[in-house]
């Protein structure tokens, strides 16, 4: 039994730690792309964009490469666009989750000093392995749960379904594109886990599968709720939405002021992208320039990077996306024809 | 060859010497009259030699352990292992364990109690430890290995574990371990426990006085390191969750020890995070609390010369400094000296203005809270995390304490003990285990999945 | 190399040790009132302990001029999170509204969840009412008359850009007297007692009421209303029990559905075109009122005395 639990990861840790991963993008991406589209063109995205990503989920498992850094080792090119689109990536998610604290929770103090702190955080469980990632991200769910549940059960009285009507369907724009995107992307960095190192890989594969499914279904009635606690021209207005909500609950008329405890959750999110990321970036330039401290160089190469831009475009995130998303679909299929 | 040994030894003066001299051969005698029993030398071994004419000792003599030895270098390290050396007619060399008992009794232990169960503890003799744990497990399959380790001081080390149910890869890997250290003396287990763990502040080895912890942790399928002259047993490997259970837990009814088990793990928390909190609040955000409160607040922090942190910072220290003076301190002075760090800490410093009253009480509760562990590798982790949480939450806020959480969280599971991981059961997730972790069911067997190979659960 | 890193980085953010301040200097905003007159007259009121608080007047051309002049006269730093309590004077009009809604949506620290009332007469008296007692008379109101219940900011500025058209509780500055409630941004009037209790039916807020039709009262208890929505009209359906005679019943059905009618005929109906309109019916429809008092027995037997 020792030698089962030691380098491999089973499959129920590794799925709850796609479950965080599918989640992350959400206070930074899906959020704002809900803003200005009516119910029933969110309601059609979310569709389009979940049959996209079991189809992109099933070609990817299909031909799961063996092992992913010792195939890059010799394409020199395709791991140093892999690792720009990685860098773009997490600038981003940086940049956009440290606006976020420094909004609600340390108004005064500069952007630069709270993205210094949480990189290093994240470096800081980057640096141990992806094994005590795995480990730690199982653990922080049991808070993420509970989070879940209070936030969604303290705030059932505040929901009006009159919010949610009209049901019409006037389409103009599908943003399915961004939500498959932001969605699928993280999930990509979990590729460099060789395949030995999985226990039962069939179940592997029938578990993500279903934490898919599990997840669309709660960003389905995530979003749904929001919406009709707020209502469609009130949500388009606000700043954060889903603080917004948080700010309305009140326990026993004395426990009030929660929802700044209550982000909690989304500093979880944030913090796993972030450090997965890093780790990914770091195993891959390990493959073309490996000396003592490449573990450094790249964090300050990120810390340099995050401080000179203020504001990342989200054009630029897509493109960096959608190349990380075909380049991982190509390095597969010619793994296959070879 | 009788000399050789005198000299050997160094001529000291604790090294008894005796010749009887029969018709056809002459016996000497040595001893080490402060490591052997003197009557019983007497009783066994210098009134049969005396009145029985037989060359051959070892018919003479029926005492338990008798043995032959080559040269006399060997002759003087036994003598200091508290034989007595018999010469036989300068050229036989016999050797007769008669060791004294130096120890004390069997007698209640004082760190770890508890209020039902067996209140015996282990003590310094290594013979009354193993049997203080082989009358408890009555059986074939628990074994015990001996090494000697120490260049000067020569300790025995023991390591008892079932046959049966342990693994064997996490034996040998033991074993290699503990061949592999070098050191001068081993006087006590903190040495070995030192030499065992790897370098972190989590606690990767246990260790216990009681016997019955030791059983329960054997029949786990871990393993025990007894050491002679030493009153605390390491047990190999642990995992976080073994520090959240005390002996109590096994004596009572399932239901109040998940209560208490789940009040120690708020206890846990409290104890590191709640000074933090308590700065984080009153510096960068005090939107979390109610209005009520806050006004109170303010009224107890005007009068206050120092910043909130200085405040708690010093608190901690004066409290840190009275809980090792309590320890030092004999017991006829002890009353006046706990009187006088109450009445300073609390009433005068209040009194005087220099501290608010409701920093000591967020103090005096983490600390309390912190007593709840009786291991003292636990206590010693919660010290370290809360200054640090306590910096973060003055330097960031709440934010602060998120990064601590994270931070604390990656280091518990970047933690493997003897290639476990620490963070057993909970991940990985094994449901059977759940039963014992902090949740307490009714179960009949009491096996680790995680250690044992061969007998099914 | 670790140590290094951190070594050098807590050096760095031990800088960052400065950037709060502390709570003694912090200006706790309990309540603030707000006035019109050619320019913006902004009272604030500031606790300092438990029992004692302070009151300052600032006039300014916009919001952002009162409040940063309250700024340099006050010793400490302004802190909006712990508003309680909105007052807002009878003079107030659509631009007026807008600004104040913009306000505070642009603060990042106020939580929009405070109450707000109106009165005719901001003075500094009135703003001395801890903002509980105020929120104590609107629970009382809306369990005995039915008159106003506490509305909080967050949903007036939901019920304006939904339909143009909010209903906030309006109190006397003189005998603290809930009055009704009054319609803002879109029409600027005081509603009267029955349209205040029809309004408030029409959201579902009243649970017991005691109505007080020809100097005699009645007390309806377990009252719940729905909007029912049919093709050519919207039906404002309330059922309630009631303990007492059948002849009292039809009293009370005359007199709530002719305040009903009444309340239709003069005052706008934004809200139930707003409803309308999210149930996709299009047209003109007919708005209808349906009563249905269920009678409960009266409990029989004599007590013993």
């Amino acid at each position: 039994m020792i030698i089962l639990y030691k380098d491999k990861y089973t499959s129920f840790e590794l799925a709850i730690l796609i479950f965080i991963l599918l989640n992350s993008t959400f206070s930074t991406v899906i959020i704002n792309v809900i803003k200005n589209h009516s119910i029933s063109e969110i309601i059609v995205s979310i569709l389009i964009s979940f049959i996209l990503g079991l189809i992109y989920l099933l070609i990817i498992f299909k031909n799961y490469n063996e092992d992913l850094i010792e195939s890059l080792k010799r394409k020199r090119i395709t791991s140093i666009i892999l690792i720009t689109c990685a860098f773009i990536m997490e600038l981003f998610f940086l940049v956009n989750s440290s606006l976020i604290f420094k909004d609600i929770l340390l108004p005064s103090i500069d952007n630069k000093i709270i993205i210094l702190v949480f990189l290093l955080a994240a470096f800081f469980l980057a640096s141990k392995g992806l094994k005590s990632l795995v480990i730690s991200s199982n653990l922080l769910f049991i808070i993420y749960l509970l989070i879940i549940l209070i936030s969604f059960s303290f705030n059932i009285l505040n929901v009006d379904p009159i919010n949610l009507l009209p049901i019409e369907f006037k389409i103009n724009k599908l943003p399915f594109m961004s939500i498959f995107l932001s969605t699928i992307s993280p999930l990509l960095f979990l590729l460099i886990i060789p395949k030995n190192k999985i226990l039962n890989f069939n179940d592997y594969k029938n578990k993500v599968k279903k934490t898919y499914v599990i997840f669309y279904i709660y960003l389905f009635t995530k979003i749904l709720f929001i919406i009709s606690i707020l209502g469609i021209k009130y949500l388009s207005i606000i700043k954060y939405p889903e603080i917004t909500i948080l700010k309305s609950i009140n326990i026993f008329n004395f426990f009030e002021r929660l929802e700044e405890l209550l982000i909690i959750n989304i500093f979880i999110e944030n913090f796993i992208l972030v450090s997965l990321a890093l780790l990914y970036i770091i195993t891959l330039t390990k493959n073309i320039i490996n000396f003592k401290f490449t573990n450094y160089l790249v964090l300050l190469l990120i810390f340099i990077l995050s401080i000179s831009f203020n504001n990342i475009s989200l054009t630029l995130f897509y493109i960096s996306n959608i190349i990380f998303i075909i380049v991982n679909l190509f390095n597969y299929k010619r793994k296959y024809r070879s | 060859m009788k000399e050789e040994i005198i000299n050997y030894c160094g001529n000291s003066e604790d090294i008894v010497t005796r010749t009887i001299s029969k018709k056809d051969y002459v016996l000497d005698i040595i001893f080490c009259e402060t490591l052997s029993d003197s009557s019983f030398i007497n009783e066994l071994i210098l009134t049969p030699l005396n009145i029985n004419d037989n060359k051959n000792i070892s018919e003479v003599i029926t005492s338990g352990v008798l043995k032959e030895i080559d040269d006399s270098l060997t002759a003087a390290d036994e003598l200091f292992l508290g034989y007595t050396i018999i010469i036989l007619d300068n050229n036989k060399i016999y050797g007769i364990e008669t060791k004294k008992d130096l120890d004390r009794s069997v007698s209640e232990s004082e760190v770890e109690g508890s209020i039902s169960g067996p209140k015996d503890a282990f003590l310094e003799n290594f013979n009354t430890n193993v049997g203080l744990i082989r009358k408890r497990i009555r059986n074939k399959n628990l074994r015990l290995r001996t090494v000697n380790l120490g260049s000067e001081s020569n300790t025995k080390i023991g390591i008892c574990y079932m046959n049966d149910i342990v693994d064997n890869e996490l034996l040998n890997k033991v074993l290699e371990k503990i061949t592999s250290i070098k050191n001068d003396i081993i006087i006590d287990g903190a040495y070995l426990k030192e030499q065992l763990s790897l370098k972190h502040l989590f606690p990767d080895v246990n260790q216990t006085e009681r016997p019955d912890l030791a059983s329960y942790a054997l029949l786990e399928g871990k393993i025990c390191i007894i050491i002679d002259n030493s009153p605390t047993v390491l047990i190999i490997p642990t995992f976080f969750i073994d520090f959240f259970h005390t002996a109590d837990d096994y004596y009572q009814k399932s239901i109040n020890t998940t209560f208490i088990r789940i009040l120690r793990v708020i206890a846990f928390m409290i104890a590191i995070f709640l000074p933090g909190y308590y700065i984080s609040i009153t510096t960068h955000n005090p939107t979390s609390i109610p209005t009520t409160l806050l006004l109170s607040l303010i009224n107890q922090h005007i009068a206050v010369p120092f910043p909130a942190f200085f405040e708690i910072l010093l608190m901690t220290i004066a409290f840190e400094i009275l809980r090792e003076s309590d320890v030092r301190i004999p017991n006829k002075v002890g009353s006046s000296a706990s009187i006088l760090g109450g009445l300073i800490l609390g009433d005068a410093a209040v009194a005087a203005g220099i501290i608010s009253p409701i920093m000591i009480i967020v103090v005096a509760i983490s600390a309390i809270s912190a007593f709840v562990f009786p291991y003292n590798s636990i206590v010693n982790l919660i010290r370290y995390y809360r200054f640090f949480i306590l910096l973060l939450g003055a330097l960031f806020g709440i934010f602060g304490l998120f990064i601590g959480l994270v931070i604390l969280i990656s280091n518990i599971s970047s933690i493997t003990s003897f290639g476990y991981p620490y963070t057993y059961p909970f991940v990985p997730l094994i449901k059977e285990d759940l039963k014992d972790s902090i949740i307490k069911t009714e179960s009949q067997s009491k096996r680790n999945p995680l250690l044992t190979k061969k007998r099914e659960r | 190399m670790k140590k290094i890193i951190i070594f050098i980085a807590v050096f760095f953010l031990l800088g960052c040790s400065n950037y709060y301040t502390d709570i003694n200097n912090l200006a706790i905003i309990n309540e603030i009132a707000i006035d019109y007159d050619l320019e913006y007259k902004v009272y604030v009121k500031v606790l300092k302990n438990d029992k004692e608080s302070d009151i300052f007047i600032e006039n300014g051309k916009t919001l952002d001029d009162c409040f940063s002049s309250l700024n340099n006269k006050l010793t400490k730093k302004l802190y909006l999170a712990h508003l309680d309590l909105l007052v807002l004077s009878d003079n107030l009009d659509k631009e007026n509204y807008k600004d104040i809604i913009e306000f505070f949506l642009s603060l990042e620290s106020s939580r929009n969840t405070f109450d707000t009332i109106i009165t005719n007469k901001i003075t500094e008296d009135f703003l001395k009412i801890d903002s509980k007692e105020i929120q104590n008379l609107l629970d009382l109101s809306i369990n005995s008359n039915g008159l106003a219940k506490n509305k909080s900011f967050d949903s007036i500025i939901k019920d304006i850009l939904n339909y143009r058209l909010s209903y906030i509780p309006y109190i006397d500055s003189e005998n603290k007297e809930v009055l009704g409630l009054k319609s803002i941004f879109e029409e600027n009037k005081l509603l009267d007692k029955d349209s205040s209790i029809t309004v408030n039916f029409s959201y579902n807020l009243i649970d017991n009421i005691t109505l007080l039709i020809d100097d005699k009262s009645y007390k309806l208890e377990s009252c719940s209303s729905t909007n029912l929505i049919d093709e050519n009209k919207i039906t404002l359906k309330v059922s309630c029990n009631y303990k007492g005679s059948s002849k009292d019943k039809e009293i009370i059905k005359t007199y709530l559905s002719d305040a009903f009618y009444k309340h239709i005929k003069e005052n706008s109906n934004n809200y139930f075109f707003y409803l309308q309109d999210k149930y996709g019916k299009k047209g003109h429809l007919e708005l209808l009122y349906d009563l249905d008092i269920s009678l409960m027995k009266e409990s029989s037997g004599d007590y013993f005395i």
